[in-house]
């Protein structure tokens, strides 16, 4: 007696049948990141009939929410490297008590891939059948099985180099985390137990061995390896900054660091790709971040060719005085900002340039400029040494403010560093979404933008 | 208001005696800051006998800010960008170039000078300034030919 699909709530992991409710949407906690599960994990098809039963911890919880440790209690197993080796994914699918549950057409694979180290995984489920009505949304076809397998190798290939770099780390007496034989997980399908799917991407040169979706997951702390590794990012990248104190050589020019990926950093540029995937492009791994950055930069040194402002001091003490006959002669009549006419007896600021302007037009230019409009000569005593009314306040103004984005970059980076590897340790869930896409600007964004000495300043 | 003032003054002197291959009006009467251009290519350049539409944009803080400049009419030439923007570079239009005191009438005569002389120096299409210096003949001949093609109509108003 089928009783229908089941939907699994990757939110609050509960399971509820299909067609007691309208809509997907979790009835318990409203999300909508659910999925229908034709096999019902670990739960008996009598007490399905209730809606509300709850599937057993064990199987509710497809992302792996961190519980501290785990280490491989479920089974017994001949490999002390791998708890799960004797885990049969498939063998509940050859059970004749769950024969009655399976649509003979239909053939679901739930698989979890997972890394040499054994701290990241990723599950997807695969749905062949004769109908395509059922199970909307579950149709895997062959591209996604490549996509996947795509990114088998390329976690395997993270795995492997943060071995190495661990081994490197820990030096050659200590025992670093034992690795399973590339090859175990051969040993692990007897000879009827061998995975459903005809495409055996799986079998690929991965260490990666295929786990079930609704199956115990290993409870060690999840992800580990990558939050590792993203400290080991981290502090490359700090060392790298450290080397070089060459950013601080000009006074406010930006450190800027294009990170390139180069064989000198593999795990950084392996992150780096994975961050970005995850984080739409955060960081200057993509051309258009490259582009970005490139033209705020642009703008700032825009900003900074310019003549800065004048301080208010320098602004205040300028003469002001009364238009003569023998001061209009000179250069024309006109004020050369506002182009009005100006005529005996207007008052008139003069620069140490002698040139003139009406007081409100020369002191909006020298609000943002503090040289002349017309021949440049600076209004303020460290560029004009010879003019009247200096003040040595302003000069310190002035000076402050060329040195304020220097003092921006170099600050805020040892704290943040630190607090990035935590919040940005991303966690994949069974669908092998990244849940760190959502955590966004204040944390890596903020990262790269105070190594840039951008800082929005 | 200060900047509106003087635009207007700018606009009424470029109107009543405009310089030599200049024509200047509003693009839109009732703003200010959007000024359309018509500019005769000079004589002895590639550009001759073609008449140009430039867009000059004046920013609320002029004069302050400087203008910015661009074609409207395609232009092969190495200071123009190549692309629908038509971006003119003009060094005294540089934000740390631009002085208050330089008059629109002095930025545009300047553009038509860039048109006689171009500035491969300071170009933003890099393999036009490089053909303007190593193959001057070549470069003449497609100048007169975007010419042509884009700028020869006869006078639009």
């Amino acid at each position: 007696m089928d009783t229908g699909d089941r939907v699994l709530c990757h939110a609050c992991g509960r399971v509820w049948l299909r067609n007691l409710y309208d809509t997907l949407d979790c009835p318990y906690c409203s999300s909508d990141f659910t999925e229908i599960i034709e096999i019902p994990p670990d739960t008996d098809p009598e007490p399905e009939a209730s809606p509300v039963s709850s599937p057993s911890p064990s199987s509710s919880q497809p992302h792996p929410d961190p519980p501290e440790s785990f280490p491989g209690q479920r089974s017994p197993s001949p490999f002390p490297a791998s708890p799960f080796a004797n885990h049969d994914p498939w063998g509940h699918m050859n059970d004749g008590d769950d024969h009655g549950w399976i649509d003979p057409g239909y053939h679901y694979t739930h698989r979890t891939f997972q890394s040499p180290g054994g701290n990241i995984r990723f599950t997807y489920q695969l749905r062949r059948g004769p109908g395509a009505t059922r199970g909307m949304g579950h149709e895997t076809t062959d591209p996604a099985s490549t996509a996947f397998q795509g990114f088998d190798s390329f976690i395997h290939n993270m795995g492997e180099l943060n071995r190495e770099r661990a081994a490197r780390a820990q030096g050659p007496g200590s025992p670093s985390r034992p690795q399973p034989p590339r090859h175990a997980f051969d040993n692990m399908y007897g000879p009827g137990n061998a995975p459903r799917s005809p495409h055996g991407r799986h079998h690929g040169p991965g260490g990666l061995f295929p786990r079930d979706a609704n199956g115990p997951q290993p409870m060690d702390s999840p992800l580990q390896n990558l939050g590792e590794m993203l400290d080991i990012f981290h502090t490359n990248i700090t060392n790298l900054q450290a080397g070089q104190p060459g950013g601080s050589g000009r006074p406010g020019g930006p450190n800027i660091r294009v990170m390139n990926g180069g064989a000198d950093n593999p795990i950084g540029a392996l992150l780096a790709a994975l961050l970005n995937i995850s984080r739409n492009g955060d960081a200057v791994y993509s051309q258009e971040e490259l582009d970005r950055v490139i033209s705020e930069l642009v703008e700032q040194a825009g900003n900074r060719t310019a003549a800065p402002p004048a301080s208010q001091d320098a602004i205040h003490a300028l003469p002001k005085k009364i238009a003569d006959a023998g001061l209009l002669g000179g250069e024309g009549t006109e004020c050369s900002i506002c182009m009005d006419a100006v005529k005996v007896g207007d008052e008139v600021t003069v620069l140490p340039c002698t040139h003139w302007f009406h007081p409100q037009c020369i002191e909006m230019w020298l609000n943002q400029h503090n040289s002349c409009p017309h021949c440049r000569r600076g209004v303020e005593p460290t560029t004009a040494p010879g003019a009247n009314a200096p003040t040595p306040t302003s000069s310190e103004g002035n000076y402050d403010q060329a040195e304020r984005p220097d003092t921006n970059a170099n600050n805020n980076t040892p704290s943040t560093a630190t607090d990035e590897g935590q919040r940005s340790r991303p966690r994949t869930t069974s669908r092998g979404e990244s849940t760190t896409s959502t955590s966004s600007s204040g944390g890596w964004t903020g990262w790269v933008r105070s190594r840039l000495g951008g800082s929005g300043s | 208001m200060g900047s509106q003032k003087r635009i207007a003054k700018e606009l009424a002197e470029l109107t009543e005696s405009p310089p030599d291959g200049i024509i200047v009006e509003l693009a839109n009467e009732s703003n200010l800051y959007e000024w359309k251009v018509f500019m005769d290519g000079p004589e002895d350049s590639p550009y001759h006998k073609g008449r140009f539409e430039l867009k000059l944009t004046l920013p609320t803080e002029y004069p302050f800010k400087p203008p910015t400049v661009s074609f409207v009419t395609k232009i092969y030439h190495p200071n123009v960008t190549n692309d629908d923007k038509g971006s003119m570079c003009l060094g005294m239009l540089k934000a740390d170039e631009w002085k208050p005191s330089s008059r629109l009438s002095a930025v545009l005569e300047f553009a038509r000078s860039l048109l006689g002389e171009p500035m491969p120096d300071d170009a933003v299409e890099g393999r036009i300034a490089e053909q303007y210096r190593e193959d001057r003949k070549r470069y003449e001949e497609i100048a007169r030919e975007w010419t042509r093609k884009y700028a020869g109509g006869a006078a639009s108003s």
